[in-house]
């Protein structure tokens, strides 16, 4: 046989595979694929509401450089994305530490429930929750808090002062337990060998030393997995401010998501709109990239 | 204790919605910190639910449409390329592959504009069937390698006991997966319930709307009715707290196992 003929003889062999293949692809063709290379090329037009473009070259991203409100949000994303990562990377690994080093089994696993228990609560409703807590005075938790301790120096209108609106946004979700996050510390943890940790017990060394000796490096997949996690979540998860500032006040906490949305659904400019997805999608694709390259030559195993 | 500080800060926003769900404007203002005297619990929540109702069962009308055909299509596909050879495969695998590398966000304007065009706006199906093509790459991607894992004595046994192909699919797979298509439903009904935007964008019509978005407008209605504001929160916590109830041995093991990684 021939290696056409061949070819021709297995395809006819499998074509019910390609059948079962179908719906996957028919789904990414239309809602991914799709979508996507439209963006790309629409970020290379004047698109309005209508639908209707008109290729304009590099026009919308020369405009993109000129843009301060655009500007602004590549500042703002890049401290909110910076204070993610420190986040993820200290307060749920602490707390996954803190459990792991629990005696009793039963302990354990109620602290981790405990935990983990506000993944059930939309995350609508958590932002909201929280955008009440940063509220003004009377109502608002945390001026109510500062008034009950005589702090009243301390008092803001913390979302609405450009100066804190940020600070507040940052301060969202405080003790920054992710729950997620926390689980894959823990398993982590748990995939430690136990005589490792009797070695180091042997070796009379204290948790402190063990946790900074043996838990850290062994943990380096965990937190190399949550970096890559957080940063493409960051940076394009922006219902959160639309909810908690809108961007406001003024542009003070505007991010380049929220900025897309609005030049899109307020003003019109989907062209323009697209090109901010595609500025977004280069950076991702540079920050997975540095990620994957710093961090992969010092993978740890004992 | 540390921890018990942690998990008392972690819950305490929580704690306070469910006891403000309770008061009145009244003791709201009067006894801000403390669950007030007679309790308004009735009152609240029967005016919560009413507003939430129809929200919540949209969502899980496309929540539950969602899961099934996500698990539908990405177990054949993952289960093809798991455990037969055929030409293309590999070219296929990396074209859904590399989707993981195409960020949600940047096909969100023209995503927008292509559901119009399929006149799909106010419609469920304008966020089902973007939810069932959204998560495909990365389940087909786990899926695919537990698939793998399972052992070829297994399928050979079935086949000798004179089950076809796809028998063994539906025999020998899809029962030993049972865990792991848990994480991936609760995951995936997790993102559905947690979606703002893309319902935002695609339904003008209260009536369709979800959960999220129904949360969204409905403070801006109720200017004092903090109670009710709050009940409203918690019951839109109640169907996720159940399926967690029911799920959660199974969603530990699941990401323990490795369910959640890039």
């Amino acid at each position: 046989m021939n290696p056409a003929q061949n070819l021709w003889s297995e395809l006819r062999k499998s074509w019910h595979l390609y059948l079962f293949l179908l719906p996957t692809f028919a789904f990414i063709l239309i809602f991914r694929y799709y979508p996507a290379g439209s963006a790309v090329f629409h970020a290379f037009t004047r698109w309005n509401g209508a639908g209707i473009a008109t290729w304009v070259g590099l026009e919308n991203f020369r405009t993109l450089l000129t843009d301060f409100i655009f500007v602004a949000s590549l500042k703002n994303i890049g401290i909110i994305l910076a204070a993610a990562l420190i986040k993820v990377l200290i307060f749920p690994m602490l707390a996954a530490e803190f459990i792991f080093n629990l005696r009793s089994e039963r302990g354990q696993y109620w602290y981790r429930f405990l935990l983990i228990l506000p993944i059930v609560v939309p995350g609508i409703v958590v932002t909201l929750v929280w955008r009440f807590i940063m509220g003004p005075k009377p109502l608002g938790v945390l001026n109510a808090l500062l008034e009950l301790l005589g702090l009243t120096e301390w008092q803001h209108a913390w979302l609405a002062d450009p100066k804190i609106a940020l600070i507040a946004v940052l301060l969202v979700g405080f003790p920054w337990i992710d729950a997620i996050a926390m689980l894959i510390y823990y398993a982590g943890l748990q995939n430690i060998s136990g005589d490792v940790l009797d070695a180091s017990k042997i070796d009379g060394a204290s948790i402190w030393e063990r946790v900074m000796r043996v838990d850290l490096p062994l943990l380096f997949g965990q937190f190399k997995l949550l970096i890559i996690i957080t940063t493409i979540f960051t940076l394009q998860n922006f219902g959160g401010m639309l909810v908690l500032t809108n961007g406001g006040p003024g542009y003070a906490t505007m991010v380049p998501g929220l900025w897309m949305y609005q030049r899109a659904f307020q003003a019109d400019r989907f062209g323009y709109a697209s090109a901010i997805g595609v500025v977004l999608l280069v950076v991702m694709l540079a920050l997975t990239w540095i990620n994957n390259k710093l961090l992969k030559e010092t993978d740890v195993t004992y | 204790m540390v921890l018990v500080l942690l998990v008392i800060l972690t819950l305490y926003p929580f704690v306070f919605m469910a006891i403000t769900s309770t008061k009145s404007y009244a003791q709201f203002l009067h006894s801000y910190w403390i669950p007030a005297w007679p309790p308004h619990i009735v009152e609240n929540y029967v005016a919560a639910w009413n507003q939430t109702r129809g929200y919540l069962l949209n969502t899980i009308y496309v929540g539950v449409l969602t899961v099934v055909g996500f698990l539908f299509t990405t177990t054949l596909a993952a289960f093809v390329f798991a455990r037969f050879r055929f030409p293309g495969k590999e070219i296929l695998f990396g074209s859904l592959m590399i989707l993981m590398m195409i960020p949600q966000i940047l096909q969100l304007i023209p995503a927008f504009m292509w559901v119009r065009k399929l006149q799909l706006l106010n419609t469920y199906w304008v966020l089902i069937l973007p939810y069932i093509a959204g998560g495909q790459a990365y389940a087909v991607f786990i899926l695919r390698t537990f698939f793998s894992s399972l052992p070829q004595g297994l399928f050979d046994a079935a086949r000798i006991d004179g089950a076809r192909d796809f028998q063994t699919y539906y025999m020998v797979a899809l029962p030993l997966s049972k865990g792991i298509l848990a994480t991936l439903a609760i995951l995936r009904v997790q993102q559905v319930w947690n979606d703002l935007i893309w319902p935002l964008i695609t339904l003008a019509d209260d009536s369709k709307r979800t959960i999220t978005v129904g949360l969204y407008y409905f403070q801006g209605e109720t200017q004092t009715q903090y109670g009710a504001m709050f009940a409203g929160y918690l019951i839109a916590s109640v169907p996720l707290f159940l399926l967690f109830l029911v799920g959660m041995k199974q969603f530990m093991a699941g990401v323990t196992s490795g369910a959640i990684k890039a």
